[in-house]
């Protein structure tokens, strides 16, 4: 009988420990501003949605991560040549992707990559010019190609 | 009487695990002043490579401000493909030129971003007297139809500003 109480406090500690290294982490709330590899993630209902993580830059950025909703299309035909299409893990497909790392019927989930990169925010503000300039996707893609693909 | 033995068992794996759990949290700071499991992969990955051996943290460069150095800062993001380009050829020609390049990752401190007004990585800043003078916002060129700047165009800002104050 005494045994078992002998059993109750160890076996209380180990539960409580494991319970502990397992919650470590914390819970993780996608629409809060989270670590995904080298970049910040953050999940919103919309690309009229801005992630709270935009406070950290500078206004240009701020405003090139507001009119992604209103460029996706070209950006999404566009490659970017930052260098992170070329990544071993989970490699970027397109301009988008630079800004937006996932999108489904939950919401968009931003990414922070662009924040930092001078190509992937460069890229933006030519669309938004030829853009307004009345270019065609096809004649923006083709300047896109002129103007910053290395190997052009 | 099996129940002395498991709880003999039990109690020695919850000294492990406490023992686990006081030892993972004294794990020692990197020169980033965070243990290495709470940097960002990249930053990992560069702990040991010599052309990242001069890093600046927020309170030196907010301290250097104050005290009106003059002063080279190198900002970059450990995850920046421009910037693995660039710092490999960058901090080895400012130690040949005497330049005592700060080294800013923007990665761990995104907040300077802003504070900074650092619009994308690589940029390199040259503070006089604690205050901006130039900066150089880009890497070293891929070619020549994209953006970017030839080892000179670097080396000319270094020898231009060296006089001023290098500190």
């Amino acid at each position: 009988m005494k045994a078992k109480w002998l059993l109750a406090l160890p076996a209380a500690v180990l539960a409580g420990g494991i319970l502990l290294v397992a919650c470590g982490g914390g819970g993780s709330n996608a629409s809060e501003p989270h670590r995904h590899g080298n970049e910040m993630w953050e999940q919103k209902a919309s690309l009229a949605n801005m992630p709270s993580f935009l406070d950290k830059y500078s206004g240009r950025t701020r405003h090139l991560y507001s009119v992604v909703g209103k460029y996706e299309e070209i950006m999404k035909m566009v490659n970017c040549y930052c260098g992170c299409m070329k990544y071993e893990d989970d490699p970027h497909g397109s301009l988008f992707r630079c800004y937006v790392a996932e999108q489904n019927e939950s919401g968009v989930t931003w990414t922070d990559h662009s924040g930092q990169c001078g190509i992937c925010t460069e890229e933006l503000v030519k669309i938004e010019e030829w853009t307004k300039q009345g270019k065609s996707h096809d004649e923006i893609h083709q300047l896109i190609e002129d103007n910053f693909n290395p190997n052009a | 009487m099996n129940a002395k033995k498991l709880s003999i068992f039990f109690g020695a794996l919850a000294v492990l695990i406490v023992a686990l759990v006081v030892l993972n949290n004294m794990k020692p700071d990197t020169v980033y002043g965070k243990p290495a499991d709470k940097l960002f992969p990249a930053t990992r990955d560069i702990l040991k490579d010599p052309n990242y051996n001069n890093i600046m943290l927020p309170d030196e460069l907010n301290k250097k401000i104050a005290d009106k150095d003059s002063f080279f800062v190198y900002f970059f993001a450990s995850d920046c493909p421009h910037c693995r380009v660039t710092t490999p050829q960058l901090k080895p020609l400012a130690d040949d030129l005497g330049i005592n390049l700060h080294q800013f990752n923007l990665r761990e401190f995104g907040e300077y971003f802003d504070k900074m007004n650092i619009e994308a990585t690589p940029t390199l800043v040259y503070f006089k007297d604690g205050v901006e003078s130039e900066r150089m916002q880009g890497g070293l060129k891929e070619s020549e139809t994209t953006l970017g700047y030839s080892l000179d165009d670097f080396k000319a800002f270094f020898e231009k500003h060296k006089p001023e104050g290098n500190s």
